[in-house]
């Protein structure tokens, strides 16, 4: 094989060349060079282009090295030498992934190379952050087999020939997500690698299967039967093209569609005697706000029914929400913070706050410490922006898991306002009337956190003890933290979901959703101060008319990875996942979705009995891919039509039916095939001519 | 049988869509034999030993080579075959000495001895890159790194074609000295009569993808005659000649090709009407153009005749 692979790498070395100038290129405009206000991480920005450069690359570097050695003349005498054709497609594929690696390995080099040398004295920017492009690329390898398997099997261009290439899109979004989770335990990366490795032996395995099987077939029905690596392949593709085709049609046609493109939110709201509502609320593509459209009075074990009509004149407002530290995200993306126009802080992914000022050389002009330790989490990253305020002459603000800081300026020192570990903390933002009355509002940052089951609500004032708002307090030189301490009369352990509303000081409502539900309200003037609400709690629903339109009419695969994503996800975040009551509660408002699904299921399935039979397939096939459908959806009659392929026929002289023409006999009449009749001039020595009728075997018989 | 056959086929058919272009072909190729396949273009001889080379699928049949069956053949089995294919395929990048480098160390065998006095005889340098070549050197570069692998059986696809009378006579030096090694079996497509008829000892003909030739060529020679008639122009009353091949005229007089003529035949030719009966000689290659241009219907005698 190492002469094949060295032919291969002689052949194709100057398409390395256009690898590099493509890749390098497209990474190196895209690398970032200097402090930009609002621009994306550097990951984000390496890995775009990446997916891009590395596509194209694969993608031709697997259609040159295959076209070449596809055609008649060319591919009789590479195939006719002693090795085995499953050689010299390895061949191929080994020295294509030398290449390929080599052209988007060098410019990534280069790049980490670069960050290290900047440091992060001129750009917060390190080396890592070329890992989710390196993953990007790995994932994007697969385009390469996908390029052979395309042109080793049969199919039109303007049929399934590009089909294969759909089973990549996958792979590469996997590839995807190393973007957001660079931070993440070496778990997470394993298993990421490790499915992309996954699809691409998938792969692999079915083009090395069209090499060895279908090349020589040109087209013709093949003899030898599909693998299932090619079956996996294909199917997935095809629903793959399906969601790419619908996605496709919602971003640019959503017009189109008969669905009105809104969605529709379940969730607690307060009105303003401090009541809690379960309520829905709607949000259009024009409007894209939350706008309350019917609700109910959540009341002691009663299940709130969110479709009522609301009383006229009621006020509600929405409530402020906990999240819990432990699952904030730990990624670089978005960890810029711009204070004014040159004026940025970074949170390093090692625990330290970094001040850049864009028009000072080098533009690094703090590092933040906790006494010289780390911080141990970024606000930021559990989307709680508001957390941190700097100006060079105002207040800054800063929570991580084991305690709340201030940080003093100019001298740029941490001041320890909490040392207490923080489960959950949240961020509200208070809208009060100005002095004038008008419809004005000035904005006021409060910041609830949970610790020890207790709930401590931090309003920052002004030195004479009035409250402090960012809007009209830059410039102020002093300010105080003022604190309400509380503790709701459950254990923690039942906490799960924490919303809450503060009326005023005295008076504010915590929603706890866990085992038991409830909602607690107090009020520092009453006697108990406490009161507990038990009631039954209502799931939460968003649903989403364009979401619930495509997913009634995509395959199933698709609806169970999204769930399994979507629960997982649930799960992380310690909501609870959907009920049977949920479902039922779906069935009832969605029964337009289901029918809708259900016809689409069924005219899938007739569109798979109807590639079956096209294709020919036999009886067991046939009902076999009209059971996939269940899980495929539309995409079964594709599979079917790209995986199979249809075998010509002419008619029976025996039954004048159109029979099959790889089969001895004639599948409707038994009909053997026909000799020709002898011309009469046919001149065989004994030998040959006599024998051949008795050398016929029954072999012939497929 | 079977054992005795280096090349064997049963029922060998392809279509290319609904289009049968090999139909049926039974054959045998006895080993230690060198055998000529002629037809004209489109016959099917192209796609017959693609076939038997394992590089086509047959859509229906089978074929045999070196007693394994086509279509199976391991690593082991094609470094017992060589194969040239039609227009004498070569990387264009490489230079005469990294295409035997290549070939060498992709077979098992290698006779450098046969390569270099191969090319030598082509008058190739092997510092040479293979673009730059003629035809009739590509030929001599591509039959050397062929019979260098020392095969057992060597399938050469039109291996003459285009070359120059130098190039052809190298060419068939080249055949004739490894045939003369040991018990070798040779099939070699080939539209040069001379040069097939100097070589070949069994004849393959095909037509319209039918095999209508399998013999020796002294058999074949002995089978055919040629016969002068004296016959009225346009006559559809020929066609009732027995084992009639190919008709034309020739200066007043109908030339007439025959397979297998006997008593009855020459009882057919009087009964038609011919005044004078004369046998004439004929060639091999005369005999195989008759059955050639039988399948041509603008050459046909009975196309002219409205037949």
């Amino acid at each position: 094989m190492r002469t094949l692979i060295e032919k291969e790498l002689r052949e194709n070395l100057r398409w390395l060349w256009v690898g590099l100038a493509l890749i390098g290129s497209l990474v190196w405009y895209a690398t970032p060079k200097t402090l930009v206000a609002n621009g994306e991480s550097a990951e984000t920005l390496i890995a775009s282009p990446m997916l891009l450069g590395a596509s194209l690359f694969a993608l031709g570097l697997g259609v040159m090295q295959s076209f070449a050695d596809l055609r008649t003349a060319s591919r009789s005498f590479l195939f006719h030498r002693s090795v085995s054709i499953g050689s010299i497609f390895y061949s191929k594929l080994i020295s294509g992934a030398i290449l390929y690696f080599a052209a988007v390995g060098i410019p990534l080099c280069l790049v980490a190379i670069w960050f290290a040398a900047q440091g992060l004295d001129y750009l917060p920017v390190r080396p890592i952050q070329v890992y989710p492009a390196a993953v990007v690329a790995l994932a994007c390898f697969g385009f390469h087999p996908a390029a052979m398997l395309m042109l080793a099997r049969s199919g039109k261009w303007f049929g399934t020939k590009l089909l294969p290439l759909f089973f990549v899109i996958p792979i590469v979004a996997i590839g995807g997500i190393t973007i957001n989770t660079i931070l993440h335990g070496p778990a997470l990366h394993v298993l990421i690698v490790g499915l992309i490795l996954l699809g691409d032996l998938i792969l692999v395995a079915a083009a090395k299967h069209a090499w060895v099987h279908s090349v020589a077939d040109e087209g013709s029905f093949p003899k030898q039967p599909v693998n299932l690596a090619l079956k996996l392949t294909l199917s997935i593709a095809a629903v793959v093209f399906v969601m790419f085709s619908f996605q496709v049609v919602a971003a640019f046609g959503g017009g189109w569609l008969p669905a009105e493109t809104s969605s529709v939110e379940e969730d607690y709201a307060i009105d303003a005697e401090g009541n809690l509502w379960w309520v829905k609320s709607k949000r259009t593509r024009t409007e894209p706000w939350l706008a309350f459209i019917s609700g109910d009075r959540l009341q002691k074990d009663e299940l709130p029914d969110a479709r009522r009509e609301l009383p006229k004149k009621l006020q509600l407002g929405h409530l402020g929400k906990l999240t819990w530290v432990g699952t904030a995200k730990r990624c670089f993306a978005g960890e810029m913070a711009w204070y004014s126009k040159d004026l940025a802080s970074y949170f390093d992914s090692r625990g330290n706050v970094l001040l850049y000022d864009r028009t000072l050389t080098p533009p690094l002009q703090a590092r933040i410490t906790r006494d010289g330790a780390p911080f141990a989490g970024d606000p930021r990253s559990s989307g709680s922006e508001d957390m941190f305020f700097y100006d060079k002459s105002g207040p800054s603000f800063w929570i991580d898991p084991i305690g709340a800081y201030r940080i003093l300026s100019p001298s740029l020192k941490v001041e320890t306002l909490l040392e207490l570990p923080i489960q959950a903390k949240g961020s509200e933002t208070r809208h009060t009337s100005n002095d004038q009355g008008t419809n004005k509002v000035q904005t006021q940052e409060q910041i609830t956190i949970l610790s020890d089951g207790k709930l401590h609500v931090y309003r920052l004032t002004d030195k004479d003890g009035n409250e402090w708002f960012p809007d009209f307090g830059r410039g102020k030189s002093e300010f105080k933290i003022r604190e309400i301490a509380v503790s709701p009369p459950l254990p923690p352990s039942d906490w799960k979901d924490i919303r809450y509303h503060f009326t005023d000081d005295s008076k504010f409502t915590v929603v706890l959703t866990g085992r038991r539900p409830c909602f607690l309200t107090y009020d520092s003037k009453s006697d108990t101060h406490w009161t507990v609400t038990s009631f039954r709690n209502p799931n939460k629903k968003i649903s989403d008319d364009l979401g619930s339109l495509l997913f009634s009419v995509l395959p199933l695969l698709f609806s169970i990875v999204v769930a399994v994503s979507i629960g997982s996800d649930l799960l992380l975040s310690g909501t609870s996942l959907p009920t049977i009551d949920s479902f039922k509660c779906f069935l009832q408002d969605e029964y337009g979705y289901v029918i809708l699904g259900t016809v689409v299921l069924l005219f899938s399935m007739i569109g798979a009995y109807f590639a079956c039979q096209r294709r020919m397939l036999s009886r067991s096939e046939t009902i076999r891919w009209c059971c996939w459908t269940v899980l495929l959806g539309v995409a079964t009659p594709i599979a079917v039509l790209a995986i199979y392929t249809r075998p010509a026929c002419v008619r029976c002289t025996g039954c004048e039916k159109k029979r099959r023409i790889d089969l001895r006999k004639c599948e409707h009449c038994g009909c053997e095939w026909e000799r020709t009749a002898p011309m009469g001039i046919e001149i065989f020595d004994d030998g040959f001519s006599k024998s051949k009728e008795q050398q016929l075997t029954p072999e012939l018989t497929r | 049988m079977l054992n005795d056959l280096a090349i064997s086929a049963q029922g060998l058919t392809r279509y290319f869509g609904d289009r049968v272009v090999v139909d049926q072909l039974d054959l045998g190729v006895p080993r230690g034999s060198v055998t000529g396949l002629l037809g004209l273009n489109g016959a099917g001889k192209t796609t017959t030993l693609r076939m038997l080379m394992g590089l086509l699928t047959p859509t229906r049949g089978q074929s045999q080579l070196l007693g394994k069956d086509s279509q199976q053949l391991t690593a082991e089995d094609r470094a017992r075959i060589g194969y040239t294919v039609e227009g004498h395929f070569l990387y264009s990048w490489m230079t005469v000495r990294q295409s035997e480098k290549f070939q060498r160390e992709t077979f098992p065998r290698w006779n450098n001895a046969m390569f270099e006095s191969t090319v030598r005889r082509f008058g190739i340098d092997p510092g040479q890159k293979i673009r730059v070549l003629s035809r009739g050197q590509r030929a001599g570069v591509s039959l050397a790194l062929t019979l260098a692998a020392e095969p057992e059986l060597l399938i050469l696809d039109d291996p003459a074609l285009g070359l120059d009378p130098v190039s052809r006579a190298a060419l068939n030096e080249t055949l004739l000295d490894f045939c003369n090694e040991g018990m070798r079996t040779v099939l070699l497509s080939s539209h040069l009569l001379d040069d097939i008829e100097r070589v070949v000892d069994r004849v393959l003909v095909m037509v319209h993808g039918r095999l209508v030739v399998n013999t020796t060529i002294d058999d074949f020679r002995n089978r055919i005659s040629s016969w002068s008639l004296e016959v009225p122009p346009a006559s559809r009353a020929i066609q009732a000649i027995p084992g009639l091949v190919f008709a034309k005229q020739r200066g007043g007089r109908t030339i007439v090709t025959v397979a297998d003529s006997d008593a009855e035949t020459e009882a057919a030719m009087m009964r038609i009407g011919a005044d004078s009966l004369e046998r004439l000689p004929i060639t091999f290659g005369e005999a195989v153009i008759a059955y050639l241009s039988q399948s041509r219907a603008s050459d046909s005698f009975f196309a002219n005749t409205g037949a």
